[in-house]
C-alpha cells in the first residue's frame, strides 16, 4: 500500500557565492531570474501531480540560499507554499545570517515559518576557513532580528572537525549557540566532498588526518548538549524537546516518501509493491527552467530502488535515530539484515536487541534494536555489520 | 611430407626487456605473411592478458613461418619467442635448447643491459649461434656505433657487420630474415656416424614446453631431433615411461595447424590425450613405441624455486578453490611449487615457491584474476639451511616461522647470488651505497664503454627479494639494469623478528633479517603496520620482538566514531553506496583474533625498504 506523500522539498539554488565546503547546487545568477524560478517551481509541482488532498504536512525550502530571493519573489514563494500546506504544517526555510533584514524576518514570521539558520561557527577564523561571509556578530544579529519578528521555531547549524578548529573554538561555538537559545541544533562534521574548494585546499584526506581529534569533537558536542538538557534525537541533530524535532527531516529518516521540486532536488515516490523510484533533477538551471516552462518534467536521473534495497534503506536510516529500530523477522530471513552481524553488534556492546511479539528468547524473530551511544557514534560499523547491500 | 632439415632454421629472439623483441617477432610474422594484415595486433605471440598489459613475455610461443630467401629456395623458420625477465631464465634456456640460432636484439640507444648479457651467455652455453641485431636505430637517441662496439666485445662480431635495423619501421628486416637463413646452422645430425637417413631413424622429440588447454588436455611443444613422428602413432614418453597415442600432431602458424607428421629438425606440437602435465614433463623425450629410440635426449636441469611466500584465501572457504587454481596454474608453469601451510593467524593456505619476485607477482595476479580468488600474500622470503646445536645435518627452512629462536641453532646459511648491475658511470656511487646497505660484497667493476659500467657483487638473495630492484631503479633514475645467478649458501648472522598484534604473535608477519638491521626493521615495520591497520573498537598495540625481547611498539588508537554527519533526502543513495563500498572493502580484510587487518598490511615489510630509500 502506498502511504500518501505528505512532504515537499523545494530547492532554491541561488547563492551570493559558493562556500568552500558546498557541493549543493548553487549559482550566482541575476535577481530577474528569481521570479521566473518561483513560478517554475509551482509548475513543476503541478507536473509532478500537485499537492496531496489537504496539503503537505511538512515543507522544507533548502538551498543554495533561499533567503537570497528578492523580496517579491520570496513573497510569491511563501504565498504559494501557504496554498499547498495542510493546517498545522511545518514549513522550514534555510536562511543565511547575512541575508536577514527586518523585511525578510517579517515575511518569514508572517508565513509561520520555522527557520534553520546557517551559523556554522562563532569563531572568525573557522568561518574564514569555511569561506563563510558572515562574522560571529552577523549570526547573533540575525537571531535577535528573527526572534523579534516573532519566529517561534529557530534552528542553528554548527560545523565541527574543521581544519584549524581547536577544542576551545568548538567549546566556544557551543556556548555561543546555547546562549542564543535556539529550539533546535544541527551539528555536522565537516565533510570534505570531492570537487569542493575546501577539499581541494585541505585534501579529502584531511578528515582522516584529523582522525582522533574529530572523535573528540563529536564526543564533546554530544556531552555538552546532553548536559544542557538537549535531546540527541538524530546523528547530527539535537532538539530542545520532542516537539522541536524537524518533522520534515524525520520523514527522510523514517523512509517516508516526499516530493521534490527545483534544480537538483531529489524526491522519492513509492510503488504499490514497496519498491521506490528516486528522482534527482539534474543540477542545471537553464535546462531545468526550459523544460518546466515548456510544460515538461525537467531532465532527471531516475533511480529505481527495488523492494529489497528499500527495506535495507529503511533500517539504514532508522539507525540514525534515538529510538529502537524494528528489524522484522523477514528482514533477517531475506538476508537484508545479517543475523550474525546483529549478534556481533551486541557482542561489541554497541547496542541491545530485544525480541518482539511471540518471543522465544532468540533473535530469529522480529527484534527491536536499540543502539547505545557508542553504537550511534559507530553507526558506520553497525550498518556494515548488520546490512548486506 | 616433412621438410628437408637443411631448409629448416630454428631460432629464438633474446633481448633485455623493452629492447624490441616482441616487435621484431611481430614484424617477422608480418613479412612472411604468416598473419594477415587485418589480424595483426601488437605482441601477437603474447596471448596472456598479463603479458599484453605489462608488455612482457612469460610463456614461450613457437611459430612456424615460411620464407623464400634470396637463393630462391623456401625455408621453414621456427621462431620460439622467449621471456626477457631474469625470473624466467629457465624458459629462455628451454627455448634455446630447441634452437640452433638466436637473434640477440640490443637497443640502439640503451646498448647492452644486464639481461642482454645473461641471455647471450645462456645462448653460448647452449651452443647456439648468436646473430646480434641493433634495433631501434630510428630513435633520436640511437648511437649504433657505440652499441656496435659493445656488442662486438660481447659476441666477437665485426662491429661494422652487425645488422642495424628498426623493427618498428621495418627498416633492415629483409637482412634479418636473410641472416637467419645464411648465418644460422640448419638442424644438425646428432649422430653422423649412423648411416640411416635422419628421417628414418627411431624418432626422438624433445619436450621443451607445454600448456594445458581445458578442452584438449595437455598440448606438448616438441622439437624433433631425429626420426619422424606421425599422427595416430603409438608413442612413448621415455623418462616417464608412459605410453600414449598421438591424437594430433602439427605446427603453429601461429594457430595450431594439424599435419600428418613432423620430421627431423621441425618444431610443433602433439596432443596425446594425456591429461596430467606431469606425464609429459619438459625435458623428457617422446619416441615411437614400435621403433623406439635407444636413449632419451639429455633433458633439462630441474628448476628450483628461489623465493617463497604464503598464499592464503581471505575467505577460508576458498581454500579448495585455491588448491585447484594452483594445480591448474602448475600445468602451465613447471617452475611453480607449492605445499600446504597452516598459519595460526591466517588458517589454511599454501607456501608457494617462485623463481623470483616477478614470477610471484604474476602468479598471484593470475590466481586472483583468472580464478577469482581473494588472496592474502605474506612477504617473500628465501630458503635457509639451519644446523641445530650438536647436529651435523642441515634442515631446510622456507618459512620464517620454522626458524628456531636464536641460541637454539649453531649455524644458519642463506642463499647468495652473483649479481650484475649495469649503469651509467655517474650512478656507480649510488649502486655501491645500495649494495652495501644490502650486505653486498664487491666482486669487480668493468667499463663496457666510456660511460657505462658493469658492477658485480655477491648479494644475499633475501635482500633482493625485498624490492631491491625497485630501489635500484629509483636510485639510478631507471638507468640501471640488473640480473643475477644463484651462487652458494653462506653463513649469515640472522635472527627471526616477530610481530605481535594485540599481544598475540602473528606468525605470518615474522621475518628473518640480519641481526644488525633487526632493530631498524622492527621499528619501521611496526610503524608501517600502524599506518595500514584500520582503527578498531579498541586500542591495538603492535610490537616487534626478537625472542622474548620487545624492540619496538606502536598503538593503533581505538576509533570512537565512524558516522558521516549529514543525511537528508538527497544523501540517501550516496549513503547506501558508501555502505556497499565499505562492505566490499571488508572482503580485503582478515580477522585475526579480534583484530581486522587489511590484506595489504601483510606486505608492509616491502614498504619499509622503500621508505628507507626515500629518506636518502
Amino acid at each position: 500500500m502506498i502511504t500518501p506523500t505528505r512532504s515537499l522539498y523545494v530547492h532554491v539554488p541561488f547563492c551570493a557565492h559558493r562556500c568552500g565546503y558546498c557541493d549543493f547546487v548553487t549559482t550566482s545568477r541575476s535577481p530577474e531570474l528569481h521570479g521566473r524560478y518561483v513560478a517554475a517551481l509551482q509548475r513543476e509541482l503541478a507536473l509532478q501531480g500537485g499537492a496531496p488532498e489537504g496539503g503537505f504536512d511538512t515543507i522544507f525550502v533548502g538551498g543554495g540560499t533561499p533567503t537570497l530571493l528578492e523580496p517579491e519573489a520570496m513573497g510569491e514563494l511563501l504565498a504559494w507554499l501557504a496554498s499547498v500546506q495542510a493546517p498545522g504544517a511545518e514549513l522550514t526555510l534555510e536562511c543565511n545570517p547575512e541575508t536577514v533584514d527586518e523585511r525578510l524576518a517579517d515575511q518569514l514570521a508572517a508565513a509561520g515559518a520555522r527557520v534553520s539558520l546557517g551559523a556554522q561557527s562563532f569563531s572568525a577564523h573557522v568561518l574564514e576557513a569555511l569561506e563563510r561571509r558572515a562574522n560571529p556578530e552577523t549570526v547573533r544579529g540575525a537571531v535577535r532580528q528573527l526572534r523579534a519578528a516573532g519566529i517561534e521555531r529557530l534552528s542553528l547549524d554548527l560545523i565541527w572537525a574543521v581544519p584549524g578548529q581547536t577544542d576551545e573554538d568548538l567549546a566556544r561555538d557551543l556556548e555561543a549557540a546555547l546562549e542564543l537559545e535556539p529550539d533546535h541544533l544541527s551539528a555536522y562534521e565537516l565533510e570534505l566532498k570531492p570537487g569542493t574548494r575546501l577539499a581541494h585546499r585541505f585534501g579529502t584526506d584531511a578528515a582522516t588526518a584529523l582522525g582522533e581529534a574529530a572523535d573528540e569533537h563529536y564526543d564533546f558536542v554530544i556531552d555538552r548538549l546532553q548536559e544542557a538538557g538537549w535531546w540527541w534525537y538524530e546523528t547530527a541533530n539535537f532538539a530542545r524537546d520532542e516537539q522541536e524535532r524537524c518533522r520534515h527531516n524525520l520523514a527522510y529518516w523514517h523512509a517516508d516518501t516526499w516530493l521534490a521540486v527545483g534544480v537538483g532536488a531529489v524526491g522519492a515516490r513509492a510503488h504499490a509493491d514497496g519498491s521506490r523510484v528516486r528522482r534527482a533533477n539534474l543540477p542545471n538551471v537553464p535546462r531545468w527552467l526550459k523544460a518546466v516552462e515548456a510544460g515538461e518534467l525537467p531532465p532527471a536521473r531516475i533511480e529505481e530502488i527495488d523492494q529489497r534495497t528499500a527495506r535495507l534503506e529503511r533500517v539504514m536510516l532508522a539507525l540514525r535515530l534515538d529510538q529502537a529500530v524494528r528489524i522484522e523477522a523477514s528482514d533477517i530471513a531475506d538476508g537484508i539484515v545479517d543475523g550474525a552481524g546483529l549478534e556481533r553488534v551486541m557482542e561489541l556492546e554497541l547496542g541491545t536487541a530485544l525480541p518482539v511479539g511471540d518471543a522465544d528468547g532468540t533473535l530469529r524473530g522480529t527484534v527491536e534494536l536499540r543502539l547505545n551511544r557508542r553504537g550511534r557514534m559507530l553507526q558506520g560499523t553497525v550498518g556494515g555489520l548488520l546490512l548486506d547491500p | 611430407m616433412a621438410a628437408d632439415p637443411s631448409r629448416i632454421r630454428n631460432f629464438s629472439i633474446i633481448a633485455h626487456i623493452d629492447h624490441g623483441k616482441s616487435t621484431l617477432a611481430d614484424r617477422i610474422l608480418q613479412m612472411t605473411s604468416t598473419v594477415a594484415e587485418r589480424e595483426m595486433k601488437e605482441q601477437l605471440l603474447d596471448s596472456m592478458d598479463i603479458e599484453r598489459e605489462r608488455g612482457i613475455t612469460i610463456k614461450s610461443a613457437p611459430v612456424r613461418v615460411m620464407y623464400t630467401a634470396r637463393d630462391g629456395l623456401e625455408y621453414q623458420l621456427n621462431l620460439i619467442d622467449t621471456p626477457g625477465h631474469v625470473d624466467f631464465t629457465y624458459e629462455v634456456s628451454r627455448s634455446l635448447a630447441a634452437c640452433e640460432g638466436a637473434l640477440l636484439v640490443v637497443d640502439a640507444a640503451q646498448g647492452i643491459e644486464a639481461q642482454t648479457l645473461a641471455n647471450a651467455y645462456l645462448a653460448l652455453d647452449n651452443n647456439v649461434e648468436i646473430v646480434p641485431i641493433i634495433n631501434k636505430i630510428d630513435l633520436p637517441a640511437a648511437d649504433p656505433d657505440r652499441v656496435a662496439k659493445e656488442v662486438s666485445d660481447l659476441t666477437g662480431d665485426d662491429p661494422d657487420g652487425i645488422l642495424r635495423i628498426s623493427a618498428k619501421t621495418g627498416f633492415g628486416m629483409e637482412e634479418v630474415l636473410e641472416a637467419i637463413v645464411t648465418k644460422m646452422p640448419a638442424p644438425p645430425d646428432p649422430d653422423p656416424e649412423i648411416e640411416l637417413p635422419l628421417a628414418q631413424r627411431p624418432p626422438r622429440a624433445l619436450i621443451f614446453d607445454s600448456k594445458f588447454d581445458q578442452y584438449r588436455g595437455v598440448i606438448t611443444f616438441i622439437r624433433m631431433i631425429d626420426g619422424t613422428l606421425k599422427k595416430r602413432e603409438r608413442a612413448l614418453v621415455m623418462q616417464a615411461g608412459i605410453n600414449c597415442e598421438i591424437d594430433e600432431i602439427g605446427c603453429f602458424s601461429p594457430e595450431m595447424v594439424p599435419t600428418n607428421e613432423l620430421g627431423p629438425g621441425e618444431v610443433g606440437y602433439i596432443i596425446t590425450g594425456l591429461k596430467d602435465l606431469a606425464d609429459l614433463s619438459v625435458g623428457d623425450t617422446v619416441t615411437a613405441r614400435d621403433r623406439p629410440a635407444a636413449e632419451p635426449l639429455e633433458g633439462y636441469e630441474q628448476i628450483k624455486p628461489m623465493v617463497f611466500c604464503g598464499l592464503f584465501p581471505i575467505e577460508a572457504a576458498q581454500y579448495p578453490e585455491l588448491r585447484d587454481a594452483l594445480s591448474k596454474l602448475k600445468l602451465n608453469d613447471a617452475a611453480l611449487a607449492f605445499e600446504p601451510e597452516t598459519s595460526n593467524a591466517l588458517g589454511f593456505g599454501y607456501r608457494v615457491g617462485f623463481l623470483g619476485l616477478l614470477h610471484m607477482e604474476i602468479v598471484r595476479e593470475r590466481l586472483e584474476r583468472e580464478y577469482d580468488l581473494d588472496l592474502l600474500a605474506t612477504p617473500p622470503n628465501v630458503q635457509y639451511m639451519i644446523r641445530a646445536k650438536h647436529e651435523t645435518e642441515y634442515t631446510i627452512v622456507r618459512n620464517p616461522v620454522d626458524m628456531p629462536d636464536s641460541g637454539a641453532y649453531e649455524e644458519i646459511l642463506e642463499p647468495i647470488v652473483k649479481a650484475t648491475v649495469i649503469v651509467p658511470k655517474e650512478f656507480v656511487g649510488q649502486v655501491m651505497e645500495l649494495t652495501q646497505d644490502k650486505r653486498g660484497t664487491f666482486i669487480d667493476m668493468q667499463y663496457l664503454s666510456e660511460n657505462r659500467v658493469q658492477l658485480k657483487y655477491f648479494l644475499p638473495l633475501a635482500e633482493i627479494v625485498l624490492n631491491f630492484f625497485d630501489q635500484l631503479k629509483s636510485r639510478t633514475k631507471g638507468y640501471a639494469s640488473f640480473d643475477y645467478d644463484m651462487d652458494e649458501h653462506q653463513p649469515g648472522d640472522l635472527v627471526r623478528l616477530d610481530i605481535l598484534l594485540n599481544h598475540e604473535k602473528i606468525d605470518a608477519l615474522s621475518l628473518i633479517c640480519h641481526k644488525d638491521k633487526a632493530y631498524y626493521q622492527g621499528k619501521a615495520l611496526v610503524e608501517a603496520l600502524r599506518k595500514k591497520i584500520t582503527r578498531q573498537f579498541f586500542d591495538v598495540p603492535i610490537q616487534a620482538a626478537i625472542g622474548a625481547k620487545i624492540i619496538a611498539r606502536e598503538t593503533v588508537k581505538a576509533k570512537r566514531k565512524d558516522v558521516l554527519a549529514k543525511c537528508y533526502g538527497g544523501d540517501i543513495s550516496r549513503k547506501r553506496k558508501l555502505l556497499e563500498k565499505q562492505k566490499k572493502g571488508k572482503k580485503r580484510m582478515k580477522m585475526i583474533g579480534s583484530v581486522e587487518i587489511p590484506a595489504e598490511a601483510f606486505l608492509s615489510v616491502l614498504d619499509i625498504d622503500s621508505a628507507d630509500s626515500d629518506k636518502k
